[in-house]
């Protein structure tokens, strides 16, 4: 079998963060282990009215939990009428967003400018 | 960017050694002539949960050994090859070899390449020698159990089939480490894959606990993957995913398609059922529990002690406060007495293969018979009674069991039977080992003893004192030493063995008939029942299951031999006395024999007569290690606490024993 993969390959970012935009680094380690973290730094910026970048280039480890979580804070920020753009992402970030079926909600968000 | 997965090691590893045991247990049931599909999937789906599990965690050497062993297996299920003696052979020790390359794994030693090359050769050798005219068998006989034959969507090969796959995880999914992007991404790797999340769960991310999943897919599969392999992709799934697998249409070449019903796939469908309802927990974390309740059981005791001196109004309802609490705490007690039980089936797993392999050394034909294996059992007296029961086990095969065309001479069956039994009797666990074989040869073991000066030359002894004679070290009746037995060495250490396990081992046996030895346990190492007795000031328990009697002699029933020791009569032997104030050094309340008590104890095949001040009462008592707190001491195996805050000592009856013996012998 030759195996025909639909999926595109992987993209991915090293952008910096927009200007005029609230960022939030993500920490090395956005498992499910330490989710809390990640949610107490979005907690700090719920609030701000302005779009939110999530500045990826620490990130070194991360599962589903995290884009489960960013998927919700995703949909607040639309709810508000703010974005949620991310930067510095690598291309496993980008596949696992593909992969899980999130590219409306989170991908499609995170065109830096 | 990587997840960290040591974390999860230990996990694959538990996880890897008891898919090799069912692995081991289907290849002993498969028969080669006919082989049920049912047991080869089995293997398959072990052989390739351990190679996902290799891979996943980075054992390559795993990965790769077992990616070849699957290849074969994989022949063997689509009946490309036959299940041959050879081939059954071949995954035994496939089993062998993938149980110490996951030892070396988990101890971070070196994986022996050169054993494990070997066998990968002559696996792919297999493979590469197959019949190729078991290729061309009907399409519909090469597929297992699979329901997709069943519903008439068989796909022919190069036929693609759409794939329809619910999967919905349950809440603790992502927590426990599964990740649904690794599933995926192997999912991806076998077709088209189009995959559709559903939010309709997702609370706001306030109210949202972010270890929980609340995410569930659709997923569409275009592919010509046998549905085997898509199955395969979920086995690693943990127990709480909800999966559903439904073919909805063929592509291109062949079968037409058909309306399905849904397949709901169980979601540990490689593991037991039983799983589902099972949690992993440390066992320290259960003695920390049993600890606990032993404290419990000891505070109620005390509490019970100071209510009896309190007076007054409220002291009635005070006292039924503590029966309450009593009858709590020993339910509390046996529930958690409970969880620490397992089934004798862990020990007794291992034989039929032992039993296998050895009979085919030995050139003999060998039944291995168990029944009782559902028995539960102390964690604790599991891991220590394994070693002895090899031994037990090894000496039916090997110098019970006759060989065939003896066994027919002697007009028997030429198969013989190795019987393994457990049951419950009262407050012990009797396992019984049994042969039809030869039975023990009295003069030959009398002969053997007295050659060795382990039995006098012309004294004469009972069936049962000869038979006894084989618990003595050094002692060995084999004709040939082999690597099997026969060196003397094995039976003194069962009975060393059982009797540190506060159990004993009795021998039967018939000329020609057979032997049946029988092995009784304590149910459990935290509790024992005993007997407390007072020696001086201080008070000792000896455990009820060494104490046969207690008795009060007389002066005419003592006897004091040459060397001013002590013996007496009792039931037609001589049982020597040991004084235990003189043994602890402790100033007695009685030194005559009359003032005080003889309680009778047997221990490592022997009686003696403990000389005690008194006997105290009979009472279950929680045992604390000495060993872990202070250290080893002569006599004793362990302490408690009674009912008034005191220390009391456990005597170590075998070894109080031990101690009387070299005494005599010096």
């Amino acid at each position: 079998m030759d195996p025909v993969r639909k999926l595109a390959p992987p993209g991915g970012s090293t952008d910096d963060p927009p200007p005029g935009s609230q960022v939030v680094v993500l920490p090395v380690d956005c498992t499910v282990h330490n989710i809390s973290l990640l949610r107490e730094r979005l907690c700090g910026v719920a609030a701000d009215a302005r779009d939110i970048t999530l500045d990826l280039r620490q990130v070194e480890q991360f599962d589903t939990s995290t884009l489960q979580l960013l998927t919700a804070f995703a949909r607040d920020r639309a709810a508000r009428g703010a974005r949620l753009l991310t930067c510095g992402a690598r291309p496993d970030w980008d596949e696992a967003v593909q992969l899980l079926g999130l590219t409306a909600t989170l991908a499609g968000g995170s065109s830096v400018p | 960017m990587t997840i960290d997965l040591t974390q999860f090691h230990d996990a694959f590893f538990d996880e890897s050694f008891e898919a090799l045991d069912s692995m081991e247990a289907a290849l002993l049931q498969l028969d080669t002539g006919n082989p049920d599909p049912e047991l080869i999937n089995t293997v398959f789906r072990a052989a390739h949960s351990i190679k996902g599990g290799g891979a996943t965690f980075g054992f390559s050497e795993i990965a790769s050994f077992t990616h070849s062993l699957e290849t074969l297996l994989g022949e063997l299920r689509d009946r490309r090859l036959t299940v041959t003696q050879t081939i059954c052979n071949l995954l035994l020790k496939s089993v062998d070899v993938m149980r110490a390359m996951l030892g070396s794994a988990k101890a971070k030693q070196p994986v022996d390449i050169q054993s494990v090359a070997d066998l990968q050769f002559d696996i792919e050798l297999i493979i590469a020698q197959r019949d190729t005219r078991m290729a061309a068998a009907p399409m519909a006989s090469r597929l297992d159990s699979g329901t997709a034959a069943a519903r008439g969507t068989i796909p022919e090969p190069g036929a693609s089939v759409e794939w329809h796959i619910g999967m919905r995880p349950g809440p603790e999914f992502l927590e426990r480490g599964t990740d649904p992007v690794r599933i995926f991404r192997e999912l991806s790797a076998l077709g088209t894959l189009t995959v559709t999340a559903h939010l309709d769960a997702l609370p706001s991310w306030q109210d949202l606990e972010p270890q929980r999943c609340y995410l569930s897919w659709s997923l569409c599969l275009l592919s010509d993957a046998p549905e085997a392999a898509i199955r395969e992709v979920f086995e690693w799934v943990n127990a709480d995913c909800g999966l559903t697998l439904s073919p909805s249409s063929l592509i291109s070449a062949g079968a037409t398609a058909a309306a399905a019903p849904t397949i709901v796939v169980p979601a540990s469908q490689a593991g037991s059922a039983a799983e589902a309802g099972s949690i992993r927990v440390g066992v320290e974390k259960i003695d920390e529990l049993i600890n606990f309740v032993g404290e419990l059981v000891i505070t109620h005791a005390m509490l019970s002690q100071i209510s009896r001196s309190v007076t007054g109004p409220a002291a009635d309802a005070l006292r039924s406060g503590i029966q309450q609490l009593e009858r709590n705490a020993r339910q509390l007690q046996e529930s958690v007495m409970r969880v620490r039980m397992l089934p004798i089936s862990v020990v007794f797993s291992r034989f039929p293969r032992m039993v296998r392999d050895l009979a085919q050394r030995l050139g003999k034909q060998v039944e291995l018979q168990i029944t009782g294996e559902n028995t539960e059992l102390d964690k604790t007296v599991l891991e220590k009674i394994g070693d002895p029961l090899v031994h037990l086990v090894r000496n039916c095969v090997d110098h019970g069991i006759e060989k065939p065309a003896l066994r027919l001479s002697a007009g028997k069956n030429p198969v013989g039977t190795v019987h393994l039994n457990a049951s419950h009797r009262g407050g012990s666990v009797v396992i019984e080992v049994s042969d039809d074989g030869s039975g023990l040869d009295d003069q030959r073991i009398l002969s053997r003893a007295r050659a060795a000066g382990l039995a006098s030359p012309d004294g004469t002894l009972s069936p049962e004192q000869i038979r006894e004679l084989i618990f003595v070290p050094g002692l060995s009746t084999a004709e040939i030493t082999t690597d099997v037995s026969g060196r003397g060495v094995g039976m003194d250490v069962v009975r060393r063995n059982i009797a540190d396990l506060s159990g004993k081992i009795e021998v039967h046996s018939e000329p020609g008939r057979g032997s049946r030895f029988l092995i009784t346990l304590p149910l459990t190492l935290a509790i024992v029942d005993g007997l407390s007795v007072a020696v001086g000031d201080q008070t000792y328990i000896v455990p009820m299951t060494s104490t046969i009697e207690s008795l009060r002699l007389t002066p005419s029933q003592v006897t004091t031999i040459a060397d001013g020791r002590e013996v007496f009569a009792f039931r037609d032997e001589y049982l020597p006395i040991v004084r235990l104030y003189k043994t602890f050094a402790l100033t007695p309340r009685a030194r005559a024999l009359h003032d005080g008590l003889v309680v009778v104890v047997e221990g490592a095949g022997r009686r003696i007569g403990l000389f005690v001040d008194d006997l105290l009462s009979q009472q279950q008592v929680v045992i604390k290690s000495l060993e872990t707190n202070y250290g080893r001491v002569p006599g004793i195996s362990a302490a408690t606490i009674l009912g008034d805050g005191s220390v009391a000592l456990i005597l170590d009856v075998a070894d109080l024993i031990r101690i009387a013996s070299r005494r005599e012998a010096a």
